[in-house]
């Protein structure tokens, strides 16, 4: 093996590595599930996994975190987070101006689906109860 | 249903300072008042947001955002989190039913920055109590004291005049809120009753002439009737007073057995002390 042959099987080598490298790196995150943590909110208020229970013209605040699955990236948090309810009637989702923080409403008694998308895909559903408090 | 912030300048009767961070301590809510029918206004009431309003009342509110809010977010609006119980137009706000309410604070995009809970409750009881343009005023003897909101003894003497107003209550609580009330003079020859405006919750009361005197308040369906004996020989008028607290002249707490109230509860004919509604 002569020395031009040696230096381009180096290179090859180091370039086919940093591929590898730069392939990982660009890999699309999958998500399986949203996991919510409530911050805050009405007393009667309650987040369980996949669901959600807020009193009319009560309101709860979650922190919304994406779950990969176990070979994807981590979600980063530049991703584009978005949270829609199927029943803006019966309970409205905003975001908060805290980072992947959403604020829930219930406007009416009824039941509801909040749809979880990430960068357009969707992601998970959560199941919004709205129900009348007596206090 | 939204209103933009800040629709509302001061109005009724009282300073309006009644403001308090919201329940992510974002922003800072402030209730108006838009008539002179609301205890919010008065002096003991007017340091706190309410938490307590009356079914069938009007108020304003508006927020400021703290600061810690970025600059960027500073414009914004106000949203009901349900249109249910309560009323928006674009100058105040009127609560149409019992429950829970939730004003939403939102940024010019349409962020949550901030919220606050109100809970709406029929008025089912009135008490009239003695008013004050100032919750402490110094006697002649130097303390610091107040009459605000202490009961009216009954017995009051002839020349006298009285400040008085009306108190709502639903449940525990005094409610918050403009609402109309009106006053009368069941013995207009002993006690005349003026009131300052229309629909306001303060009335001065004329003591004219001895003997028993009867004054009517009303809201909806809600009323109360304060009974006074006006003597004609002197009485001390000056009523259960409280001193301010740390005051080297604190009232003994014994003497509240002097503040026990004249006045009893008309339910109405049913009888029920149900409002039925104030609408």
């Amino acid at each position: 093996m002569n020395i031009r042959m040696h230096i381009r099987m180096h290179i090859r080598t180091w370039m086919a590595a940093w591929l590898t490298v730069a392939a990982a790196g660009c890999q699309e995150a999958q998500y399986q599930a949203v996991k919510l943590r409530m911050i805050a909110g009405d007393v009667e208020a309650q987040v369980e996994r996949g669901a959600v229970f807020v009193p009319r013209g009560g309101v709860l605040m979650v922190d919304v975190v994406p779950e990969s699955t176990s070979d994807s990236p981590d979600y980063k948090g530049w991703e584009m987070l978005e949270l829609d309810s199927t029943q803006p009637g019966v309970a409205q989702v905003r975001p908060a101006i805290v980072r992947d923080a959403w604020v829930v409403n219930g406007v009416q008694v009824g039941s509801a689906r909040l749809d979880v998308t990430i960068d357009g895909q969707h992601v998970d559903s959560i199941d919004v109860d709205v129900e009348e408090v007596d206090r | 249903m939204a209103l933009i912030v800040g629709a509302c300048g001061d109005e009724g009767h009282g300073t309006a300072s009644n403001a308090e961070l919201g329940v992510l301590g974002y922003a800072q809510f402030q209730w108006r008042c838009t008539g002179n029918g609301d205890l919010a206004c008065e002096p003991e009431f007017e340091s706190t947001l309410p938490r307590h309003v009356a079914l069938g009342a009007r108020f304003d509110l508006d927020f400021e955002l703290a600061e810690r809010v970025p600059d960027s977010l500073r414009e914004g609006s106000l949203v009901l989190a349900s249109p249910v119980g309560m009323r928006a137009s674009s100058f105040d706000y009127e609560t149409t039913a019992p429950g829970l309410v939730t004003l939403i604070a939102l940024t010019a995009d349409g962020a949550v920055v901030d919220f606050a809970r109100f809970e709406i409750r029929e008025v089912v009881e009135l008490e009239i109590v003695h008013d004050c343009e100032r919750l402490y005023e110094t006697d002649d003897d130097g303390r610091e004291v107040s009459l605000c909101g202490q009961a009216v003894e009954a017995t009051q003497p002839m020349g006298a005049m009285l400040s008085v107003r009306v108190e709502p209550f639903g449940g525990d609580d005094p409610l918050m809120g403009d609402l109309d009330y009106t006053w009368e003079s069941r013995t207009p020859d002993r006690v005349s009753v003026s009131v300052e405006g229309r629909g306001g919750n303060e009335a001065q009361l004329e003591l004219l002439r001895p003997g028993a005197a009867e004054i009517v308040v009303r809201t909806g369906s809600v009323e109360q009737v304060l009974s006074l004996e006006i003597e004609a020989g002197p009485v001390d008028a000056s009523g259960p007073r409280r001193t301010r607290p740390g005051s080297e002249t604190d009232g003994d707490p014994s003497d509240s057995s002097d503040t026990e109230t004249t006045t009893e509860t008309d339910a109405g004919s049913e009888g029920s002390g149900s409002t039925g509604g104030i609408q």
